[in-house]
């Protein structure tokens, strides 16, 4: 007979909870049926950390399914994980947020979670020092503000929110430029969403100049640079209800930014310059300060050369509002021919803004 | 440790200075007081090579063999080679070998043979190969005893686990598909919502920009409509005030025009510019005079009514009773009787102002005393009514002396009403 090595013993038979380890899924015990979530939610709750981590481990694993995540809210998952959200290490903290965000992607889970009061712990976790952590709990508060209510709600209970994020906005520049674009998608949220209060609160903060500085040094990628300008755009929207946005984007340079931005190689990066300048040529202040910047000439050349329909949308938007001023109305008389067919496009949001430029273009005192 | 594995054949010494090499001759101190062999320090040595060693040495130029010592080497090879011959020579040589032979050189060397009572020892060593592992005991195969019977099974007869899993498998495997294409198919049901949902929000976007921009434009040209007409207000203002302004200074010029001449007229007939001596003589001489006429006139009066009251009862006493008056001759008892009854006096007043227009000679006395003669008040009298009216105190003395005479004018008044409707009775009567 061949002799073979010994083998290590197996651990799927009785082992005592003293004895689990954080190991790999094909050794999890699993309950059968609708024991299964509520036995998972249980073990949480348990006094043995490997058992915990585990038991987070598995809830990971079951909960993509919408019925284990209805079942997992009836079973009370949002108050069990509460403790675990503050847990000393770091693989503990960062299963426990990724199964808030995989209950929050849910708006039965959004409803539980607003309403035991997460929120708070989430803002504090965007600043833990484990990569994982941080990544969770932004892609959690980005599932919590789809909504205007939602939104609402969480400024409401905890205003501070914005300064956290526009603190992230600085950190994570120098850690990690995919969590940055998380971090200005949910700033997006909150601008859409919160209205003027929630804009004139990142003002006080600075945060003009901020994504300004993020926008004029290129860091990160097109995905960083596309989000930034969004959420100037965002923020520039509120021109004509909020005095500071104008004063503000004078004194960090924005208009010069994103005459640069215009030329970027990425059609995104583009679309959402020409929606800042779009919504701050409301302004006539900042509308001369555009025409002197050059900001025709881009105009010209978008509408010349692009195709896509989101950056056609905008420019001919921001022409019609540019046109306005009549140095630039005379830069785009070249064009009229082009905006003449703009006005067939298919698209019925391009078209209707081919024809407001056409409009203003042609007006004459 | 090193020691107890190894074990040296010649243990190796350190080296010694020069000065300290073994001595020639064996000293008579006792070993202990031998001063100890100091190791001297190797990189000192000059036996010693420094230097690199891979390349070919190249000496140093005072390592170079000096030329004498060079010369006293040959001189001494050839001093030994001269001594070897000689020694040669002195040696008997070995006789010429034998015809047919030749006298071969060999080394014996090789042959000798020390003769000592040692016994040469050698140690050898040994290894012995590894134990071999034991062959296999060879199969028993005892002896074939009964009845041989065979039997065979061919594919399919037992459990085929080809067939046997193909369901399982199919199970497994389609909902593992199925789920991964559920999977797939919501997550990308997901991007497409992402996708309508910055279009929409890019669409809004637009959307409200066009609105604030018509707003502001709105507002702008409600600003320009109300600045304009806040300054065509303005300017009309302006003009009606202009207007006004001038239409005012006209009126004002046309108006002053005579401002002056109409201000000294009023003042003048209201009395401010006044002569002071007429003033002095109307307001206190001329009601003194007048006082004192009327007193004195009072005076005649009463000494007539006295002498007429005497001559009546004179009268009175000499004739008897007269019958009834005649009406004209009633009328003056009447006024007889007027002349103590003051209820009639107001009549008797009137009839009175009317006589004394009818006669001239009459002196009549105002009731408020001053003034002149005329009938109708001029501005003098007037003036000095006013000033009467506003010299109260003043004229209270002689007013106060003027209400008796007032009463006494009455009477003479009726008096003369009753001797004037007498006188025209007695015209009347005439007549008819």
């Amino acid at each position: 007979m061949p002799v073979t090595a010994p083998t290590a013993p197996s651990a799927t038979a009785t082992a005592s909870p003293a004895s689990h380890t954080y190991n790999d899924p094909t050794r999890q015990n699993w309950a059968f049926g609708h024991r299964a979530i509520p036995k998972l939610i249980g073990e949480v709750q348990s006094a043995d950390e490997a058992l915990q981590l585990q038991a987070l481990h598995s809830l990971t694993c079951r909960l993509h399914e919408p019925v284990d995540v209805q079942e997992a809210l009836v079973a009370g998952a949002v108050p069990a994980i509460s403790q675990l959200l503050s847990h000393a290490k770091s693989l503990a903290r960062a299963r426990a947020v990724e199964i808030v965000v995989l209950l929050t992607e849910h708006e039965q889970g959004r409803a539980a979670v607003l309403g035991h009061s997460h929120v708070e712990t989430l803002i504090k976790l965007i600043a833990d020092p484990a990569e994982a952590v941080r990544g969770h709990a932004l892609q959690a508060l980005w599932n919590l503000s789809q909504r205007t209510e939602q939104v609402q709600q969480i400024y409401t209970t905890s205003p501070h929110v914005i300064d956290h994020l526009l603190r992230a906005v600085t950190a994570e520049q120098s850690r990690s430029y995919q969590l940055l674009t998380r971090v200005l998608e949910t700033l997006l949220h909150f601008f859409h969403h919160g209205g003027p209060p929630v804009v004139a609160h990142t003002l006080k903060l600075g945060a003009l100049t901020t994504l300004t500085k993020l926008l004029k040094s290129h860091v990160g990628g097109q995905a960083v640079r596309a989000a930034a300008a969004e959420d100037l755009a965002a923020i520039c929207i509120h021109v004509t209800t909020l005095p500071d946005v104008a004063k503000q984007a004078h004194d960090a340079g924005l208009v010069p930014v994103l005459v640069e931005t215009m030329d970027d190689p990425f059609g995104a990066v583009r679309a959402a310059a020409v929606q800042a300048a779009m919504a701050l040529s409301i302004h006539v202040a900042s509308k001369q300060q555009l025409v002197a910047g050059g900001v025709a000439e881009k105009l010209v050349r978008m509408v010349g050369e692009d195709q896509d329909e989101e950056l056609l949308m905008n420019a001919l938007t921001a022409i019609a509002s540019i046109s306005e001023d009549y140095t630039a109305r005379y830069a785009f008389q070249d064009v009229i021919g082009l905006i003449e067919q703009l006005k067939a496009h298919p698209n019925r949001a391009v078209a209707k803004a081919a024809a407001s430029a056409m409009q203003v273009v042609q007006w004459r005192p | 440790m090193m020691n107890a594995q190894y074990a040296y054949a010649s243990e190796p010494r350190p080296a010694v200075a020069a000065t300290q090499r073994k001595a020639k001759y064996r000293s008579d101190e006792p070993a202990g007081n031998l001063p100890p062999n100091r190791p001297v320090n190797i990189m000192y040595d000059r036996r010693i090579y420094r230097g690199n060693t891979y390349a070919s040495p190249i000496l140093p130029a005072y390592t170079q063999p000096d030329a004498l010592d060079q010369q006293r080497q040959m001189q001494f090879k050839r001093k030994l080679k001269a001594a070897r011959r000689a020694e040669l020579q002195r040696r008997p040589r070995t006789p010429d070998a034998v015809e047919g032979r030749i006298h071969m050189e060999v080394q014996t060397e090789l042959y000798l043979e020390e003769l000592s009572d040692t016994v040469p020892e050698a140690a050898v060593g040994t290894q012995t190969d590894a134990f071999l592992d034991r062959a296999p005991s060879p199969l028993y195969v005892p002896a074939k005893l009964g009845v041989d019977v065979a039997t065979q099974i061919v594919d399919g007869d037992l459990f085929d686990f080809d067939v046997e899993v193909e369901p399982l498998l199919e199970v497994l495997v389609g909902k593992t598909l199925d789920q991964a294409r559920a999977e797939v198919l919501e997550e990308a049901e997901l991007a497409g919502l992402r996708r309508r949902q910055r279009d929409f929000a890019a669409r809004r976007q637009a959307e409200l920009v066009e609105v604030q921009r018509l707003e502001q434009a709105e507002r702008r040209r409600v600003e320009e409509k109300e600045r304009r007409k806040a300054e065509a207000a303005r300017v009309l203002a302006e003009k009606q005030e202009s207007a006004a302004k001038v239409a005012a200074a006209s009126f004002a010029a046309a108006y002053l025009a005579n401002l002056v001449p109409a201000a000294l007229a009023s003042l003048q007939d209201d009395g401010f510019f006044y002569n002071a001596r007429e003033r002095e003589i109307q307001q206190m001489f001329l009601p003194w005079l007048t006082s004192q006429v009327d007193a004195r006139v009072q005076r005649l009066d009463v000494a007539r009514q006295l002498l007429d009251g005497l001559l009546e009862a004179a009268v009175k006493q000499i004739t008897p009773a007269a019958p009834a008056p005649a009406p004209q001759a009633q009328a003056a008892p009447a006024s007889a009787a007027a002349d103590t009854d003051p209820a009639a006096a107001a009549t008797s007043n009137n009839s009175m102002a009317v006589d004394s227009t009818n006669q001239p000679d009459q002196p009549t006395l105002p009731d408020n005393g001053g003034g002149s003669g005329s009938g109708a008040p001029s501005t003098d009298e007037v003036s000095a009514k006013a000033t009467d009216d506003g010299d109260g105190d003043a004229t209270a003395a002689p007013e106060s002396e003027a209400q008796p005479a007032d009463a006494l004018n009455d009477q003479q008044g009726d008096r003369q009403q009753s001797e004037g409707e007498t006188a025209a009775a007695d015209a009347s009567a005439e007549e008819t």
